[in-house]
């Protein structure tokens, strides 16, 4: 009995239910926009942009268990103090793998004083078990993200980059042109 | 292999800049805007403020992790509890956020001013007047947004404060042999 007037529909409660949905809904998107037009009147902040000088691109190359740096220097072309912190996000394959790097800035973080230069050191480590792919991050400072450097690391085999590493001791060792023949031979 | 970026800090386009004078009469205006507005309305603000930087700094290598590592323990559904439960979440998704780094810094940079005698002189000083234009829409605020943007904050400040100490003392001092002598202790420590 007490299940059948449960499921009874009483379309009077389903009216009001919607009702305050709706009341309770339009209350809160007044608000909102209330509280948006208050912050229309609100006090200025003067504010600081990242402006980079030399294109947006940064592109390298490495290899699993390998590190590689980018230098970014800061120059400071307000008139007071400024704070610059910068940092990584994480960098992204087209086969869908995330890389959160670990890197060691130095500095991490610094006072840039007006008409003068920071350079930052960012030694990047590459994971020994990082698949090889082309991975594109982002180089920013902390609170000045609108503006970013777009950081693209091309990750590629571990065996090829040190095949590549060794090409030119094995051409300095080859006397010869039938050695160097053998090690073609050998590659292919 | 190295890569070199080059970069500028510039004021921002079409604004009064960052100077001394402006960076005051922003601090004076906000400080006055507090008369016209209610304690939840100013605390709405700032948790706003600190879950917009969350946001942002969630995005960085470092940021994402810590909040994973966070999200994997208790701290993320009992903080999301309180904050559901007291209904703080609520409060600050309506309001408007307030630009807490970015203040902080130009407080900062306002200790660090030479001009700041000759610019407190010339007070009052009016502030630059608001383009009119409405704020961004305002985001659903959850608490490891807060936490998140709340820590990345004592970290600017903790590593500002330490810079500002290196400018006024470059060598590290264990040992002063002039000058006068602490106060010694005499009698009992309960004093």
């Amino acid at each position: 009995m007490t299940d059948e007037t449960e499921k009874t529909p009483n379309p009077l409660s389903d009216w009001l239910r919607l009702q305050l949905e709706f009341q309770g809904r339009l209350a809160d998107e007044t608000l909102r926009y209330l509280r948006r037009l208050q912050g229309a009147a609100a006090p200025v902040t003067p504010g600081t942009v990242l402006l980079p000088e030399t294109g947006t691109e940064l592109r390298g190359e490495a290899v699993p268990g390998g590190s590689f740096e980018v230098t970014l220097e800061v120059e400071n072309l307000q008139r007071v103090h400024s704070i610059a912190a910068p940092v990584l996000d994480p960098m992204v394959a087209s086969s869908g793998t995330t890389w959160y790097p670990e890197a060691d800035f130095s500095p991490a973080f610094s006072l840039v004083a007006p008409d003068s230069m920071i350079k930052f050191v960012i030694k990047v480590s590459v994971p020994p078990s990082l698949p090889p792919g082309t991975y594109t991050g982002a180089l920013s400072l902390r609170g000045l993200q609108q503006m970013a450097f777009r950081l693209t690391v091309v990750v590629s085999e571990p065996h090829a980059a040190v095949s590549q590493s060794d090409k030119p001791e094995k051409r300095a060792r080859s006397s010869g042109p039938k050695k160097s023949s053998k090690s073609k031979a050998k590659k292919s | 292999m190295t890569l070199t970026a080059k970069a500028s800090l510039v004021d921002v386009e079409d604004s009064a800049g960052r100077t001394t004078a402006s960076l005051l009469a922003a601090l004076v205006s906000r400080l006055a805007l507090l008369h016209f507005i209610s304690g939840a309305d100013a605390v709405a603000s700032l948790v706003s403020g600190f879950a917009a930087l969350g946001r942002e700094v969630s995005k960085t290598s470092a940021g994402a992790a810590l909040r994973q590592a966070l999200n994997a323990s208790q701290v993320a559904s009992n903080g999301q509890a309180v904050w559901t439960t007291v209904r703080i979440g609520e409060n600050a998704s309506t309001a408007i956020p307030s630009p807490v780094l970015e203040q902080f810094r130009n407080d900062v940079a306002l200790l660090l001013a030479e001009d700041l005698e000759n610019v407190i002189s010339m007070m009052p000083i009016p502030p630059e007047a608001p383009s009119g234009a409405l704020p961004e829409p305002q985001q659903t605020v959850t608490f490891m947004d807060f936490m998140i943007g709340y820590y990345a904050f004592s970290n600017e400040v903790v590593s500002a404060v330490d810079a500002m100490a290196q400018l006024g003392q470059p060598v590290k001092r264990e040992v002063v042999s002039h000058g006068e002598p602490a106060t010694p202790l005499h009698g009992s420590i309960l004093r």
